[in-house]
């Protein structure tokens, strides 16, 4: 994509070969640069994980930080530099597990600001242990048991929480990917995109990716109509199979 | 003005509960002598529960710059003697000390812990009856007590109504009515009492334009001065006071103070705010100093300017949180994961809060390093009387911190991983070296620029050493070992971190024996100076918990114990 590659660096990513992180990578690429950002206007804060990497790869300011923390030093810095874009690239650990309280309260001060979760289900750095977003069950490689946890889902929780703008992307379809992207950053206060971005190689295998398109709906497709916050939680309620678009826009 | 009988200085207690109103009394006490030209020195000490609990106000009125309270009460103020018990460990009551207190009072003073050799007079009078008939409210007991002593000792009474009539302003008619009628019959209550000798109050030769303030105010006004315009913070005791001054008065400069959800998060918008090129700051005590020292380390590790204040507390843990300790010097050189060099700044008095918050934003920004600024519980919500000037108000524009911040057109990368100086992450062994280097070198720049306060004489055969708010005492006992013929120094320092090892060397070595004097139960300034310079042979630490602020006989009778200074005339007698 020629038009991305403004916001590409050159440096090769250290991903696993089949990391869905590759595919958020591209998108963001090519949804700030059809949004017309010059990279300089952009800042992307992450955490600590593989997904955590991303903003190096890019032409934009990064701050690879510590893990769980992106939110609140993504937030001062809007709150000092309102000019600039501010995003939050980081994983599911950073985002659900250990910087959880972050979460609830960056909602609550609403800064205008972007948070992309990168949810592999996983922690792909430390190799494979569960996550908040790992389903129960699910046999993890380190575990001597399936996890016996439940999981959290990011749209219910976000939607509690009372965030304005909450949507779910499936990071191989590159398309609605960026479109739900522009859109995120776009809105005036703060947007949350959780970004289903697989790890093959400690969750399900190359498997995942057909699993995923075969699970994933999307919801404007089905006449979802994201302005309604009560039509959003029937639908978290009673899923048809995985929400893929807008769920909730005030 | 001053009357040849005037004594050099006086001391007075006051005990309560929670909502008596003891700091409001003990602040109309100590403004009113300090706008008669008298130094005012005031802790605030209050019992292990942060609200409701027992407070007390300690007071030291003296014609000489004070900087802490004295040794001994020549008055005490009680407005329920069973509060006096849970400060029996602060407060210490001349035998012939004048004491004013309830008659409505179930507690005996001897229950209470009056010391039975005490002989001075003991005058009860009905306050709460009182307070209830003239003020409409038993709250207005502190207003009757004002009363009473001051008719009693003639209390500068034109700066007294003065300074009661501006507090009064805060109230509606009914209640300055009430709290005036109040004063008034504490006043009648004890007219024309004559019954034994009074304690007589000081009096100013001239009349120095002073006022008082809190370590608390002053770190916040001097951070506003030197531009600071972001703080997030997280209420913790003894620290909440700055929080709340920069909130009431940040927004108006065009700056922004937030609540934070935890420590963590403080600290972190803090450093984002920084990364923007807004100075800023957060402020804590020890368990939120524990929570920001990751943020710290990471702060020095992409060279970030941060600026963190530690007013300390009793700890470990939760601790005794409204009483005052030097136990975190470990923690604030030391406190993070790797090698993690930071700049460290300690206040040694009230007015050094001011001056070394002004430091810490310099340094900050000329180091790209995080600093950590200690206070303590006695400094932070302690009053001290300062020159009227002597105040920070600056509020020109903020000049920021421009130099490494995010958005120019300069792309900035920075990480927490070890990086290369585009911040790409590294991992090989020897840039890890060299950028270890680079991160002491960075803190480095900082020596020397706070330089250590140095009294007596430079060549010694007694030196005191010590750090934060044992300067005061330290400074106390420094002149009673001159008033004993021993030729005393002492040097408090300032920066610990980096520490100036040349200069401190250069001190040490003049001085024929040394004391080190810290408030803290393991001795931390005298290991971390152990393990760094060369100490005198004869060199002792002088230390214990915190808990209490330190009484000079504690020092006195350490010196004299180990044959540093003679006994006093009257005691060989
Ligand atoms: C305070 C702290 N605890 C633990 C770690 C170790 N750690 C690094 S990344 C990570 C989890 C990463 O998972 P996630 O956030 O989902 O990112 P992913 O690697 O899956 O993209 C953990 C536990 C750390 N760096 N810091
Ligand atoms: S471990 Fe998983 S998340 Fe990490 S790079 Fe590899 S595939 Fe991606
Ligand atoms: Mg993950």
């Amino acid at each position: 994509m020629s038009t991305a590659s403004l916001f590409r660096n050159a440096t090769e990513p250290v991903w696993c070969d089949g990391c869905g992180d590759f595919h958020v990578l591209d998108g963001l690429c090519t949804a700030i640069t059809g949004l017309g950002r010059d990279p300089r206007e952009v800042v992307l804060i992450s955490g600590i994980g593989c997904s955590s990497r991303l903003p190096g790869y890019t032409n934009a300011h990064g701050f690879n930080s510590i893990h769980g923390r992106a939110l609140p030093i993504a937030t001062g810095l809007k709150l000092a530099r309102p000019e600039l874009d501010v995003i939050v690239t980081a994983g599911d650990g950073d985002i659900f597990s250990i910087g959880a309280a972050h979460l609830m309260h960056s909602v609550r001060r609403n800064p205008p600001i972007t948070l992309f979760v990168m949810d592999n289900g996983v922690y792909g750095l430390t190799k494979g242990q569960q996550s908040p977003t790992t389903p129960a069950g699910t046999q993890m490689r380190t575990a001597a048991q399936p996890v016996q946890e439940s999981s959290v889902n990011p749209l219910s929780l976000m939607l509690s929480l009372g965030c304005g703008f909450i949507a779910q992307a499936y990071s191989a379809d590159q398309a609605r990917l960026v479109e739900l992207m522009q859109q995120a950053i776009e809105y005036p206060g703060f947007s949350f995109l959780n970004i289903l971005s697989p790890c093959p190689v400690f969750r399900g295998g190359m498997g995942i990716y057909k699993e995923l398109r075969r699970s994933t709906t999307d919801l404007q497709q089905d006449g979802h109509d994201p302005q309604d916050p009560r039509a959003a939680a029937t639908l978290l309620a009673d899923p048809a199979g995985i929400p893929v678009g807008v769920l909730y826009r005030r | 003005m001053s009357s040849p009988g005037s004594p050099p200085e006086l001391s007075i207690g006051i005990v309560g509960s929670g909502g008596d109103g003891v700091v409001l009394l003990g602040e109309l006490l100590a403004q009113s002598a300090v706008a008669a030209g008298l130094y005012c020195y005031m802790d605030k000490v209050f019992g292990p529960q942060i609200r409701g609990g027992e407070s007390s106000a300690i007071l030291r009125i003296s014609r000489e710059e004070v900087l802490r309270s004295a040794d001994e009460l020549d008055v005490l103020l009680v407005l329920q003697w069973a509060d006096l018990a849970r400060f029996s460990d602060v407060l210490s009551i001349a035998g012939n000390a004048l004491i004013i207190c309830s008659s409505e009072d179930e507690t005996s003073p001897a229950d209470a812990g009056l010391p039975a050799g005490h002989h001075g007079p003991v005058l009860s009078l009905p306050l709460k009856q009182l307070a209830l008939e003239h003020g409409r409210s038993k709250q207005a007991r502190n207003m009757v007590l004002l009363g009473a002593l001051s008719g009693l000792l003639d209390w500068y009474p034109e700066q007294l109504s003065a300074v009661l009539e501006r507090r009064m302003q805060r109230y509606d008619e009914r209640s300055r009515e009430n709290n005036l009628a109040a004063v008034a019959a504490g006043r009648d209550a004890l007219a024309g009492w004559q019954e034994g000798p009074l304690p007589v109050l000081p009096t100013a030769d001239a009349a120095p334009e002073l006022v008082l303030a809190s370590g608390n105010e002053l770190l916040a006004r001097a951070a506003l001065a030197s531009g600071c315009r972001f703080m997030a913070g997280y209420p913790i005791t003894p620290a909440s006071e700055i929080l709340e001054y920069m909130n009431r008065r940040l927004p108006a400069l065009g700056g922004t103070c937030i609540q934070a959800e935890d420590e963590i998060a403080a600290a972190c918008l803090t450093l984002g705010a920084g990364l923007g090129g807004v100075r800023s700051m957060s402020a804590t005590s020890g368990p939120g100093m524990t929570l920001k020292s990751e943020t710290i380390a990471l702060a020095g590790m992409a060279g970030l300017p941060l600026v963190v204040v530690d007013v300390q507390r009793c700890g470990p843990s939760t601790g005794i949180p409204t009483r005052t300790e030097q136990a975190d010097l470990n923690l604030a050189l030391h406190g993070a994961h790797g090698d993690s060099p930071r700049i460290v700044l300690a206040a040694a008095h009230q007015a050094d809060c001011a001056e070394l918050a002004t430091q810490a934003f310099e340094l900050a920004g000329r180091c790209h390093a995080p600093v950590i600024l200690l206070s303590e519980q006695q400094l932070a919500q302690g009053l001290a009387t300062l020159p009227a000037g002597g105040i920070p108000d600056n509020t020109e524009p903020s000049p920021g911190w421009p130099e490494r911040s995010i958005g120019s057109a300069v792309q900035v990368q920075l990480t927490g991983l070890e990086h290369d100086d585009k911040g790409r992450p590294l991992s090989d062994a020897a840039s890890h070296e060299a950028n270890a280097l680079l991160r002491q070198a960075r803190v480095d720049k900082a020596l020397g620029s706070v330089p250590a306060l140095q009294h007596g004489a430079l060549e010694a055969e007694l030196g005191l050493l010590c750090w934060g708010g044992s300067y005061s005492v330290s400074r106390e006992a420094l002149a009673l070992a001159a008033a004993r013929g021993v030729t005393a120094g002492m040097l408090c320092i300032r920066m610990l971190s980096p520490l100036d090892g040349d200069a401190v060397q250069a001190w040490l070595d003049r001085q024929q024996s040394l004391v080190i004097v810290e408030m803290n139960h393991s001795g931390q300034l005298h290991d971390y100076l152990r393990s760094r310079l060369d100490l005198p042979e004869i060199t002792m630490s002088l230390r214990r918990s915190g808990g209490r602020p330190w009484r000079l006989a504690e020092l006195e009778e350490f010196l004299v114990s180990h044959g540093l200074i003679p006994q006093a005339l009257e005691a060989r007698s």
